[in-house]
């Protein structure tokens, strides 16, 4: 019997790894991430624009909250504590605490500012003060290819987040009663308009074109020891077993030749001791996840994303990249039916188990991914900023801004793997790169019409730093 | 050879559906429904749900009857399907309510399980308090 299972182990692994090679070889052509966006001035790209207004500037007739509130391009339309410290007293964030109709049960202001926790009644509104959940804000990125299932599509962190048919166009009619309402009366007309068809359609086109649009292909090429070791341990389903429910660093969870789309799972994440949130002295109550009653289970989010959007999971409770990944080599990841399952499924009846050293390959794999991507994003940017007329009927400054965001999130995050040693040398060799391209960037950005030999400047110097992280043809 | 190539499909259609097991299906919330107009639910009204006037409500058996174009349709209710009460024209909160508040002549909007849209089992109701 074990020597059966050692054979197809055997199998698996020989299939996985020439499914690897198929995918590298894609890869290095460059198959990951062409995204085809509609043309300027047509009618598509024109609901984009219209989309993008409504969801940064739209406050519905209600509290003064805007999409943005929450979703902030700044912050890659996500919130988390330190960028809520720096808003000003009177952002509608904070409108329970100057509204006096919203200052008790809407939100819960010293969760808000500490952990970035924001309140929702997704079992009902029956009882305001006891019946509520404290959850982090979800980015917004790469929607088009991390909410689909076969049973309909996942929003928000328990992938029940909007009303009506569920859809992603639907959710903003939920978000607009949840959180932009003037009182607890929640009266439609009157504390609040509800979103137009027109006005759903635009939010959702617009939402669709953030991020990636089609998922990255793994392995990707890369070229720093430490990276690519995390590669091997994430795409290793003996070892890290991430790629079985984050395949290719995405929403999308394929075990075997299985698609299950993106998909709800118990992880155990509302097991987990000593949440910050919880050891305070604020009322934090169990959040059931999905469904009322709830079933624990929560929607898996893509990770691609992950290195610039922390805090992680849907209360916030894990601050850093590690820490997340050190979750599941946790007791209350492992403990629960998602860390049960992966046991009964592994020949030696293992969970994950993972050393520091490989956690922290894993979180320097994830922050390169992140950064590659950025440049990517980034290189179509500048592309789209020399364009007439421009994309989204955004303005060049727009765009340069927008790309000048991603370079500085990819600094980021390559700050963090530079300090790994001799490892973190090609992230600073990338780094000293993406620094030229911001100054080129910023000098475009001085330009009504930003030069052309500007802008190609700044896109050298981008594949440059990206030819730092990965083999680039 | 050929004992690995049946083992790995085998193994890989047992770690899909086991995974598939445990993994739930996606769904609306009905938390933020109850505070949708009559009619105005985002994808489903006019569309997957019946919006017409009840003719009968039945307390023992929990059904109700809606009369649209002619036809009668009858949904019936479990004991946790919602019945929310749309205030809204009269510029009040919604609220949970039950059939009882149900009354012949108010203009209902049911949303029947599997968007059938026609007899059967319910999934949510929604009722007109008009002014």
């Amino acid at each position: 019997m074990t020597r059966r299972r050692e054979v197809a182990s055997a199998g698996v692994a020989r299939l996985f790894a020439a499914g690897l090679q198929v995918l590298s070889l894609g890869a290095m052509l460059g198959i990951a991430g062409c995204a085809k966006p509609p043309l300027p001035g047509s009618p598509q790209d024109e609901l984009v624009a219209r989309g993008r207004d409504l969801f940064f500037k739209e406050t519905f007739g209600g509290n003064g909250r805007t999409c943005g509130t929450c979703h902030p391009a700044s912050n890659n339309f996500t919130i988390d504590p330190a960028f809520i410290a720096k808003l000003p007293p009177t952002d509608p964030l904070f409108v329970a605490e100057f509204i006096p109709a919203l200052k008790t049960g809407f939100e819960s202001p010293r969760l808000m500012r500490e952990f970035g926790l924001i309140r929702e009644n997704l079992d009902g509104f029956d009882d305001l003060e006891r019946k509520f959940t404290m959850r982090g804000v979800p980015h917004v990125l790469s929607m088009r290819v991390s909410i689909d299932s076969p049973q309909g599509p996942r929003t928000g962190w328990s992938g029940d987040g909007a009303p009506g048919d569920g859809t992603l166009r639907a959710f903003a009619t939920g978000a607009v009663i949840q959180h932009f309402t003037k009182t607890l009366n929640r009266i439609a007309g009157v504390d609040f308009r509800l979103p137009t068809d027109a006005e759903l359609d635009a939010l959702e086109a617009f939402q669709l074109t953030l991020g990636r649009q089609i998922d990255l292909q793994l392995p990707l090429p890369l070229k720093g020891v430490l990276a690519k070791r995390g590669q091997e341990i994430f795409l290793d389903n003996s070892l890290g077993k991430c790629n079985i429910c984050h395949s290719n660093a995405g929403a999308i969870a394929r075990p075997g030749q299985a698609n299950l789309g993106n998909a709800n799972f118990n992880t155990g994440v509302e097991d987990l001791p000593d949440q910050p949130a919880r050891v305070s002295s604020e009322l934090v109550p169990v959040d059931d996840g999905l469904g009322t009653p709830g079933d624990k289970t929560f929607n898996t989010p893509s990770l691609v994303e992950a290195a610039d959007t922390a805090p992680f999971f849907h209360n916030n409770s894990v601050a850093t990249l590690e820490g997340a990944v050190a979750f599941y080599d946790g007791a209350a990841f492992n403990n629960s039916p998602s860390g049960q399952f992966l046991k009964s499924i592994d020949p030696n009846r293992k969970g994950i188990e993972l050393d520091a050293t490989q956690i922290q390959a894993i979180a320097t794999f994830l922050r390169v991914l992140g950064a590659i991507e950025n440049m990517r994003q980034t290189q179509t940017l500048l592309d789209e900023s020399l364009m007439q007329p421009p994309p989204r009927r955004e303005t060049p400054r727009e765009l340069l801004t927008r790309a000048r965001l991603l370079l500085e999130g990819a600094l980021r995050v390559l700050g963090a793997h530079a300090r790994d040693g001799q490892a973190g040398l090609t992230a600073q060799a990338a780094a000293a790169q993406l620094h030229s391209a911001l100054r080129f960037i910023a000098r475009a950005a001085e330009y009504h019409e930003p030069p052309r030999a500007t802008i190609d400047e700044a896109l050298v110097a981008v594949k440059a730093a990206r030819a730092e992280l990965m083999v680039v043809n | 050879m050929t004992h690995m190539l049946r083992s790995v499909p085998t193994r890989c259609a047992l770690l899909g559906a086991l995974l598939g097991a445990i993994a739930t299906p996606g769904m609306a919330q009905k938390a933020t429904e109850m505070f949708i107009p009559l009619g105005q639910s985002t994808g489903l009204s006019g569309k997957h749900t019946l919006i017409a006037p009840v003719q009968s409500v039945n307390l023992a058996q929990r059904t109700l009857t809606l009369v649209h174009e002619g036809q009668a349709y009858t949904a019936k209710l479990g004991a946790r399907t919602p019945v929310w009460l749309d205030r809204s024209k009269l510029q009040q909160p919604n609220s949970v309510g039950s059939l009882a508040d149900v009354r012949p002549g108010m203009a209902a909007e049911i949303k029947f399980q599997k968007n059938n849209r026609s007899s059967g089992d319910a999934e949510w109701v929604k009722v007109q308090m008009a002014p």
